[in-house]
């Protein structure tokens, strides 16, 4: 059984005005488990309580009632969080600072030795992209290199549980992607990925597991897989093949005898993050020329355009 | 000590709040230090309990890990409680007049009720040993220990996280050198300070070829000041590189300060400096340097402390909570108070590079203004001054029909600071000023001279002579040579308590006479004065008569050091005093006549002293800068303090409040115990409702006792707040450099150790407000 990373134990938050008066129950009564070298993902709409799970967790709000514990520490212990690397779903980062002086300035928060801290804040540099705008200070970054810089402060530990609050928040298509890579490396790496989203296409790419919040309660948790197996259907792909009546009539006929019902017959659509990123590819490696789809039989629309 | 927001009235040290504090009320003031933070400490380690009990420590570890209640907290909390239960118990006694227990005093002595119109002066504090003060000592010690406990466990862990040696002190400060370079100054900013410094340069090329001297002497004073503020930076960067977030905090206040463009702008306020002559228009030529101290002083103020407070204010924690920085910062593993310690230290280092480098502008200026001689006596040194008690003699109250001793004459003036005596030559009356205590270094001075410096006021009944000043005789006599007032068919005189001894005197001196010396009118350095010198030595006497003082004005007379040989010799017999008690006899004693009829000759403690020493008046100004530090550390600790709560607009509305009232501590206490004219805050609105006279009497009803009655409330409420607001002026030594006195060591020492006293429960404040705050709500 693998160790239990991040655990909560009826977790419950209300939050309550200055007079003590209910405003709102934002989390109730959460019971979760995170193991360690898992990516888990907590989905839910707006207000459903996922960031104030994270605050829970890192000690930033107190639970009015139940328990939270991060590698077995409770959670207002500080002393864990030299383990935790936490992007917020903003980047709050200090914006008249450069990136370097960004990572320097949290590499001392967590007392990491100078040289380490150097180090350390130049591979993220290079890793998050920013080595051209490393001097650059934050007030003139794009959201999108804030996020960046945010993920590279998150990490300037070497964290063994990295908590993402909206990971791809402000990044473009090509930023997302990246974002997903980074995340599957980082389990690669034995690490214990938490975040939560509700760009669901995010979280079904990278996570393993999910809990799906609404309202402050749990509604679901389990294995993506899991749950998004439809058991009563069955999928068939195949290539090469030219779709005729013929064929559907055939089909029919097949699966009548195995006591099911044939429901479509088509061609399968890619995603609109595929196409977006195979355009931008193409972009880059023929500048000036327009994008043609594929063509059929899976020829390259570009390639017969020339 | 006189506000020093105008320039003085007088040119002589005003001390009219009595001597600064110094090392002799450091017991007096820990214990009051004790009562007062104790009683905030019960009440605020009420509310932690009454917090604790609201979360669930019961089921939740981290719960019990962020609210901790130990054994001792609740152990001392008891304590405290029982503590004030008894005190409670002693004021029952109090009330039903029982005054002591098994001999001792059941509470201290009661206040001096001052004369009507005079301000209300608190006595210098001093330990209690009555059983109230015990106890009140012991309950706030107990609330103390109690509420510190969290507080003091977290700031050991602070500490042993944030002072290491891991580094030799070389390498760090290389280091600090370089991240300066590249840390603190981009390549743009880095090019504008060159340039800058190279303008600098050509104005210095410039005025040195125009031969300018005093514009070149300023050039360079302020050169060496940039070099010093840069060696400050220096430092203060060395500090920061120092490993541990509360330094890394630290830089980054400083960091963000600069980058706020605030400072620079306040930097506009400099340009009054440029028409500093205009301020020394229609004064007084011996008053010039004092009212360059005074501008200068009251510009440095303003650009020290109103950026220190906005910078705590908006840009301290508040800022990173509006901003949610902070959510970046305290999912670290670092404590919340490291973040406000952090904070603090990053300001405070800031603003005492800005205070040295204004500190240095100020003094360049003042060194190189074109002042008058008179105003460079006076001022430009710094007096080491050994004052004396002052008290007032004149014939005894039975023969002067009187039931009181003569304790001076009041000449009706609203500032009734000093007390006057008669002048005639019949005239028994005398300020006398007695020193228990001398120097031996005034024994043996060059010369044998010892410097005695006095500033009289003069009020004249008569129009007396056209400019010229009274005649007064000043007389010296120590322990050897004690005095008494004349009889009433004796004269004005008074006499020697040992006739002997004084008919043996006045032969000495008439055989000196007879040798061709005369005694009154021997100048140092001459023969006559070695022999006026032996003559002091033997008798311990030696009188200056006639000599003649303007209104006003720092004069000064010389006496023989073989007075003060004679002082310092043998044990001074016990002699009664004027409550009937018997003490020593002072080492020695200036008694002060006036001569001229029909003037008065009035008199302050201070007015009067043998001056010691003199030291540099650079020096001397720079220490008072320890006072305007103090009030840095004071406005960006409060205002830090309430940041942890408060948003920035309401925490620089609570530190500004707080230093305000911190200038009329008179007005408060006042106010705290009921004593302004027109009563307390209700009883003033109900006499403006009424259009009623604030001196006329409160009619007998209901609803004017019910006034009073709440009033008494009010001024129980102000009590309290009485003791959060800091006596600011205490802190001011603006006037001793002015006045060209050395300012002691001793109260600076003082200043500092109020200032800690003073930050440590908003420190302690601070610490479980940050701690119990959801920064992230």
């Amino acid at each position: 059984m693998a160790q239990v990373v991040v655990e909560t134990r009826s977790l419950t938050k209300i939050y309550r005005d200055f007079w003590g008066r209910k405003k709102k129950t934002a989390l109730n009564a959460l019971d979760l488990k995170i193991y360690r070298g898992e990516i888990f993902g907590l989905l839910g709409p707006n207000g459903s309580g996922k960031t104030t799970t994270i605050k829970l967790l890192l000690g930033l709000l107190f639970p009015t009632s139940g328990d939270a514990f991060v590698f077995g520490e409770p959670a207002a212990n500080v002393e864990k969080n030299q383990r935790i690397g936490y992007l917020p779903e903003e980047s709050y980062l200090y914006r008249f600072l450069n990136a370097e002086e960004t990572l320097d300035f949290y590499g001392r928060l967590f007392n990491l030795d100078p040289e380490v801290r150097r180090r350390r804040a130049a591979e993220l540099i290079d890793i998050v992209g920013l080595s051209a705008d490393k001097k650059r200070i934050l007030k003139e970054y794009s959201k999108g290199m804030r996020q960046r810089i945010g993920l590279a402060q998150a990490l300037i530990n070497d964290p063994e549980l990295i908590i993402l609050d909206e990971p791809t928040s402000g990044l473009d298509p090509i930023g997302t992607r990246w974002m997903k890579d980074l995340i599957l490396d980082l389990k690669k790496k034995g690490k214990t990925v938490l975040m939560c989203s509700h760009r669901l296409d995010d979280v079904q790419d990278v996570c393993d597991r999910i809990a799906i919040l609404y309202n402050g309660d749990l509604q679901e948790v389990g294995e993506v897989s899991r749950l998004l197996a439809d058991a009563a259907r069955l999928e068939v792909r195949a290539s090469n093949v030219k779709e005729t009546p013929q064929l559907k009539a055939d089909l029919q006929e097949l699966f009548r005898r195995y006591g099911g019902t044939l429901e479509s017959v088509g061609h399968p659509t890619t995603t609109l993050e595929d196409l977006f990123l195979r355009i931008v590819e193409e972009s880059k490696a023929r500048p000036g020329r327009r994008y043609l789809p594929p063509v059929e039989n899976g020829v390259d629309g570009n390639a017969s355009a020339q | 000590m006189a506000a020093i927001t105008l320039p003085p009235l007088w040119g002589i040290l005003q001390l009219d709040k009595g001597e600064p504090y110094g090392f002799a009320q450091i017991p007096g003031m820990i214990q009051a230090w004790i009562q007062d933070a104790g009683g905030f400490a019960v009440v605020g380690l009420a509310i932690y309990l009454l917090y604790a009990l609201t979360v669930p420590t019961d089921k939740s570890q981290s719960e019990r890990l962020r609210v901790p209640v130990s054994r001792w907290m609740v152990t001392m909390f008891s304590l405290a409680l029982i503590g004030y239960a008894v005190v409670g118990g002693l004021l029952i006694l109090q009330w039903r007049g029982v005054v002591s227990l098994w001999g001792r005093p059941l509470a201290p002595p009661p206040l001096p009720v001052p004369e009507a119109g005079l301000p209300f002066v608190l006595p210098p504090p001093r330990l209690h040993f009555d059983w109230q003060s015990i106890f009140l000592t012991l309950a706030g010690l107990f609330a103390l220990l109690g509420i510190g406990e969290p507080f003091a466990r977290d700031l050991g862990k602070i500490v042993t996280k944030n002072f290491s040696l891991g580094l030799t002190p070389l390498l760090r400060y290389g280091r600090a050198v370089r991240s300066w370079a590249t840390g603190l100054l981009t390549a743009r900013q880095a090019r504008w300070v060159l340039a800058g410094l190279v303008v600098y340069g050509l104005i210095g090329a410039g005025l040195y070829a125009a031969e300018a001297s005093r514009l070149v002497a300023i050039w360079l004073g302020w050169l060496l000041v940039g070099v010093g503020v840069l060696v400050g930076a220096l430092f203060v960067l060395l500090l920061f590189e120092a490993e541990g977030p509360v330094w890394a905090v630290a830089k980054l206040s400083f960091k963000e300060a600069l980058s706020s463009q605030m400072l620079w702008i306040f930097l506009l306020v400099l340009v009054p400096y440029a028409f500093r002559n205009i301020w020394m228009a229609n004064i007084k030529p011996s008053d010039e340097i004092r009212a360059l101290i005074d501008v200068t002083n009251i510009v440095l103020a303003v650009l020290l402390l109103v950026p220190a407070v906005l910078l705590a204010s908006f840009y301290g924690l508040p800022n990173d909570i509006k901003n949610l920085n902070i959510y970046t910062t305290a999912s670290k593993p670092i404590e919340r108070f490291e973040l406000v310690l952090g904070r603090f230290v990053g300001y405070v280092a800031l603003m005492s590079l800005v205070l040295l480098g204004l500190a240095g502008v100020n003094l360049v200026l003042i060194e190189n203004t074109n002042v008058s001689e008179r105003a460079r006596q006076e001022t430009y040194k710094a007096r080491v001054p050994v004052r004396g008690k002052l008290e007032f003699g004149s014939l005894e109250a039975q023969y002067r029909r009187e039931k009181k001793e003569f304790t001076g004459e009041n000449v009706g003036r609203e500032f009734d600071y000093r007390r006057y005596i008669a002048g005639h030559p019949y005239s028994a009356q005398r300020a006398i000023w007695h020193f228990d205590w001398l120097p031996r270094s005034l024994a043996h001075v060059p010369g044998d001279r010892v410097p005695v410096e006095f500033t009289f006021d003069i009020y004249r009944m008569t129009k007396g002579e056209q400019n010229r000043g009274v005649s007064v005789n000043f007389r010296f006599v120590t322990h050897k040579a004690l005095q008494r007032p004349p009889r009433p068919n004796e004269g004005g005189e008074w006499h020697w308590r040992d006739e002997q001894k004084e008919r043996e005197y006045h032969k000495a001196v008439e055989q000196l006479r007879a040798r061709g010396i005369n005694p009154d009118g021997a100048q140092p350095g001459t023969p006559a004065w070695q022999e006026v010198n032996r003559l002091a030595e033997q008798f311990g006497f030696f009188e200056i008569r006639g000599k003649e003082v303007f209104d006003y004005m720092v004069m000064g007379v010389e006496i023989p050091a073989g007075l003060i040989r004679n002082a310092l010799q043998d044990e001074p017999p016990l002699i009664k005093g004027k409550d009937g008690q018997e003490r020593p006899a002072p080492r020695l004693s200036v008694y002060v006549k006036c001569e001229s009829p029909g003037q008065m000759l009035g008199m302050a403690e201070p007015d009067l002293y043998l001056l010691e020493y003199e030291q540099p008046f650079a020096w001397n100004y720079l220490k008072s800068m320890v006072g305007y530090w103090c009030w840095l550390c004071i406005v960006i600790g409060v205002a830090i303090a309430c940041g942890t709560y408060l948003s920035g607009v309401l925490s620089l509305l609570a530190t500004t409040v707080i230093f305000i009232f911190g200038f009329f501590p008179e007005h408060l206490a006042d106010v705290a115990y009921n004593r302004n004219v027109g009563g307390g805050p209700i009883e003033s609105m109900a006499r403006l409702l009424r259009a009623e006279q604030p001196t006329t009497p409160l009619s007998e009803s209901v609803a004017s006792r019910a006034v009073t009655l709440f009033d008494r409330f009010s001024a129980w409420i102000f009590r309290r707040i009485q003791n959060v607001i800091p006596d600011m002026e205490s802190f001011n030594w603006s006037h001793f450099v002015a006045e060209g006195f050395n300012v002691s060591s001793e109260y600076l020492i003082v200043n500092l150790l109020t200032t800690l006293g003073y930050l440590l429960p908003w420190g302690i404040l601070a610490y479980y407000l940050i701690k119990t705050r959801e920064v992230a709500a």
